[in-house]
């Protein structure tokens, strides 16, 4: 990614930047608070309602990407004639606002992931080239569950941005990627260029990130984990026991950023007509492996949470996708019903006891 | 997409009642999403609560109403289904057999309320009845004849702070997820978690002591528990009695009596459904009393409600009137007929099986059903209402703790479907009486004026998404006594060549009937294979049948024999064989219709069973 410009903003000015914004796409999208206190990324008009300063949202903002549920194509069936089928993709045009660090690397993941392969899912290429991302950074930690320091998904995020904004004291550093400047334009002069001593604001944005990381009370070395994977030196044993933990909610999957796997029915309506629908899904489901014959590969909790973790820290995956399987959100903390989220297990099989019966990643 | 709509809602299946938002991601796409502000969810919801979404505006919602022509079921009007159910409705109650009206345990506080009042006002029957009573209200009631004194749920969250969680004969990592995450966060903050079961469905493996009691020894094993807490030594003292020492491990119990001697704020954790008998809750209630008498003032127990609301409706009087009373096994074991049924949003399916839904059914007389989704119930009724399921309705239900919370409507309901409170507006309208009209806001004064319990709710705070409270009033009392069974449930039938025990205990597949779960197209790729009937062995135990696990079994039992297919679990002790208690049919076929009757409810003692493998 070339960062184009920086700029600077008075703290007491940013509310001024969303009309510009909203003016330059359909929606713009922003944490707000719900009446009940919750965060939530949402479609927004009322700038006095975008949050600043918040924890970061359990719902994850890339499902404006890659959401949990979505109509792939809509068919009509008639009798003696072939399906007619109707694609329709989403080409709104979107502001996501204050998106933190972790949740822009997952959209880092997921461009290569559906569209720099062979195969590209129009879905989400639709979708991205859309829409723009303003990253607001961390100066402190978001959660209590954060974890990005050991996975580089944060505090600031360093691909897949058009704009990212990082908290300075009273002023915000305002980085414009080259996809931002159509954003930065809009703003004018909101902006104050930074002419000089682009260095320092860089030097003093490092020093804050790096006391950020420090004070992230989850600490699991994903790297260590992704070694003792990757070498095959974690017990069979280790994952009884974290199968028998797991309640099978699935809920890490559901909220993670970065798991893309799916399901797709066919909804039929009287008339013929019907829709295709894929829906977010997951590994960690007895289902998800079930095969046409009955047989299920992976049949105990166990072997999907062995999975599921393999695919989040094998250095396989890793080689081949160019990114940790983990962000460090820390949703999964907050989810799991029986505390073996991704921090967890990565830490314990750091300190798990080698065995001679490895069990093989992948 | 378009996420244009966040509303709030409470999971419509076990007792828990888990906040949570549904989000809308294109037309008719919801999908649920953890609610962190939600006090004992705090954002965690199990793998059914994640489809919650799926349900709303589901491409299979019933959208028409539908009558019964000879063996069909056809389509027709609103105002055509409504006539024919409130002309039929008015026929039965003019002839001498009783007319019953049964909602489901997950309908609102308002639905239930205008359910109630159908019955008392309209249709002036007295059997109207939630079937939480069935599976709730009868050990919450035992449990309150022990403590002397109304009887609720503590907050769930509270359990994160216990030095002891005490889990009785519970798999509450399927049937109660967030009460199980709420012990694992006990466990992590240096709780010691003692499990007393006759299997092991997990939890024992993390349990500090894991003691196994024989099937039917529950009630015997609290009671030695309640000898413990005072400082006897139970393995000298009882378990070198020959009837003990082989039923329960005493050295576990005495080293798990150790530990809840000394703790200072012990919490009992049971699920309703899953005590084999009233006597155990009573039980539980003494073990309470004893805890708190000792160091332990602050011990809880915490008695986990297998329905959404079933707190709920049974406040708002969807419970029989004194001497009336709604027992479908009852009425299956019976000759006796029934003028008319109305169901409210369940299948009776659920409750006796499909095949006991089917011997019913010629003596329920006319069956009106309001549904969401199609059943078993709905196949063999002659009318049917379709009516909006959650996100589609607002309302308020009352959590297990008794604290309030609002549900939004985030979709109309398709097609022809109606509110519940509408469609029964219309019915008690067409039929002459005005039960609570068709208006959400006038229903609610109507019952915050009747029910003391809800006299201080405020609906503008609840809809702004404060929890209100319930009083702590005395709840609905069964007629009848306590069941005094202070002694081991011993199996049924034993007979040469019997050699098994055959319990029934809830499974992780436990909802695979609930025909909403249908709508979940992640759940009804989970739940289809667990439809027909299976048991569970230990491994070792499935090699001396000399078979192996996806085989099928004949078991035979006092009351019959049965085939079903064999699955492995870890924690079956050897002899034990499990019936998940959702086979509702092959329950009554192998363990009869509940040879221990109490007030309010059924249970089903353990059966010697004899076993062999298929040919």
């Amino acid at each position: 990614m070339s960062t184009v410009k920086y700029f600077t903003i008075s703290s007491r000015q940013l509310p001024q930047l969303l009309p510009p914004a909203r003016a330059l796409a359909d929606s713009l999208i922003a944490p707000i608070r719900t009446l009940r206190g919750d965060i939530l990324f949402s479609p927004t008009d009322g700038d006095k309602e975008v949050l600043w300063h918040y924890g970061n949202s359990l719902l994850t903002p890339v499902a404006y990407l890659y959401p949990p549920k979505e109509v792939l194509f809509e068919f009509e069936l008639q009798e003696g004639q072939a399906p007619r089928l109707r694609y329709a993709l989403d080409d709104q045009k979107r502001i996501i606002f204050g998106i933190r660090p972790c949740d822009t690397h997952a959209i880092a993941y997921l461009d290569k992931f559906l569209m720099g392969g062979d195969f590209v899912d129009n879905q989400y290429a639709t979708r991205r080239m859309h829409t723009k991302i303003v990253t607001l950074a961390c100066a402190e930690p978001a959660s209590e569950t954060c974890w990005c320091s050991c996975c580089e998904g944060g505090p600031i995020a360093t691909e897949a941005f058009d704009v990212q904004l990082t908290p300075l004291g009273e002023v915000f550093l305002v980085e414009v990627a080259e996809g931002g400047q159509g954003i930065a334009e809009a703003w004018g002069d909101l902006l104050e260029p930074v002419q000089e001593g682009v260095e320092d604001l860089l030097a003093l944005r490092e020093a804050q990130a790096q006391r950020t990381k420090e004070a992230m009370k989850v600490n699991a070395h994903m790297a260590a984990a992704v070694r003792r994977v990757t070498a095959g030196v974690v017990p069979e044993g280790f994952w009884d026991d974290i199968g028998l933990r797991c309640a099978g909610c699935a809920g890490c999957s559901f909220v993670c950023p970065k798991c893309t796997c799916f399901n797709v029915v066919d909804e039929l309506f009287a008339g013929g007509s019907g829709r295709r629908v894929r829906s977010k899904d997951s590994c960690r489901l007895a289902g998800y492996s079930l095969e046409a014959s009955g047989h299920n590969p992976r049949p105990a909790r166990s072997d999907r949470a062995r999975r599921w973790s393999y695919h989040k820290l094998s250095y396989g995956y890793q080689q081949r996708n160019q990114y940790h399987g983990c962000v460090g959100c820390g949703r999964c903390v907050a989810v799991c019903m029986g505390g073996v989220d991704m921090p967890t297990v990565a830490k314990q099989v750091r300190e798990v006891e080698s065995s001679g019966t490895a069990s093989a990643a992948g | 997409v378009a996420v244009l709509v966040h509303g709030s809602v409470v999971c419509p299946f076990c007792g828990c009642g888990c906040g949570m938002y549904l989000a809308e991601w294109g037309k008719g796409l919801f999908r649920a999403a953890g609610m962190e502000s939600h006090p004992s969810s705090r954002g965690r919801l199990c793998y059914r609560g994640w489809q919650v979404g799926d349900l709303t505006s589901s491409p299979l919602h019933l959208t028409s109403p539908l009558v019964r022509r000879g063996t069909d079921l056809i389509e027709c009007s609103y105002q055509d289904a409504i006539a024919y159910a409130a002309e039929a409705l008015q026929r039965a109650k003019e002839v001498a057999e009783p007319i019953w009206v049964v909602g489901a345990p997950h309908l609102t506080n308002e639905e239930a309320f205008a359910t109630a009042r159908l019955a008392s006002e309209v249709l002036q029957t007295p059997y109207k009845d939630s079937l939480a009573r069935a599976a709730d209200e009868a050990a919450v009631w035992h449990l309150q004849y022990a403590l002397g004194e109304p009887y609720r749920t503590p907050p769930l969250e509270e359990l994160g702070g216990r030095d002891l969680v005490l889990v009785l004969n519970s798999n509450l990592g399927t049937e109660h997820p967030q009460a199980y995450a709420w012990v694992m966060r006990a466990q992590q903050r240096g709780a010691k978690i003692v499990v007393l079961d006759e299997v092991d469905q997990g939890l024992g493996r993390l349990a500090d002591v894991y003691v196994r009691q024989a099937p039917g020894w529950l009630e015997v094993a609290i009671e030695m528990f309640i000898q413990a807490t005072t400082g006897l030594d139970v393995g000298a003292g009882q378990g070198n009695r020959p009837s003990i020492s082989g039923a329960i491990n005493a050295e576990a119990l005495n080293q798990a009596g150790a530990l809840l001697s000394a703790a200072r704020a012990p919490a009992i954790v049971a699920s309703s459904a899953s005590l084999p008998t009233p006597a155990s809750a009573a039980k539980i209630g003494e073990l309470l009393l004893a805890l708190r008498s000792g160091k332990a003032e602050d011990a809880q127990v915490y008695l986990m409600r297998s329905e959404a609301n079933s707190l709920g409706v049974t406040l708002m009087g969807l419970a029989p009137a004194a001497g009336a009373s709604v027992d479908l096994e009852g009425l299956l074991e019976s000759d006796r007929s029934l003028s008319a049924m109305v169901v409210v949003d369940d299948d009776l399916g659920r409750w006796v099986g499909a095949e006991g839904l089917a011997q019913l059914r010629p003596r329920l007389g006319t069956l009106v059903v309001l549904s969401a989704f199609d059943s078993p119930t709905v196949q063999t009724a002659d009318v049917v209402l379709p009516v909006a399921t959650v996100g589609e309705r607002e309302g308020s239900v009352v959590g297990q703790d008794g604290r309030v919370w609002w549900l939004e409507a985030v979709a109309d309901a398709p097609g022809e479907a109606r509110s519940v409170v509408q469609a029964l507006a219309d019915l008690s309208e067409q039929m002459g009486g005005e039960a609570t009209g068709p208006e959400l806001d006038k229903v609610w004064q109507v019952m915050t004026a009747e029910v003391m319990e809800c006299s201080r709710l405020d609906l503008q705070s609840l809809r702004a998404g404060e929890p209100g409270m319930v009083h702590h009033g005395v709840l609905t009392q069964p007629t009848g006594s306590p069941d005094p069974a202070n002694q081991p449930h011993e199996p049924l039938g034993r007979a040469e060549g019997r050699e098994w025990v055959l319990v029934s205990r809830r499974d992780e597949n436990s909802w695979a009937f609930d025909p909403r779960m249908r709508a979940a197209n992640l759940l009804e790729r989970d739940l289809r294979r667990t439809r027909a009937p299976y048991v569970y062995l230990n491994a070792d135990d499935i090699g001396k049948l000399q078979t192996r696990a996806g085989r099928k079994v004949e078991v035979s039992t006092v009351f019959g024999t049965a085939e079903v297919e064999i699955r492995a679990l870890e924690g079956v002790p050897p002899g034990v064989v499990v019936l998940p208690q959702q086979f509702a049919d092959t329950r009554r076929t192998l363990m009869g219709g509940g040879e221990v009757v109490a007030p309010g409810g059924r249970w089903w003692r353990p059966v010697w069973a004899a076993v062999r493998a298929s040919r």
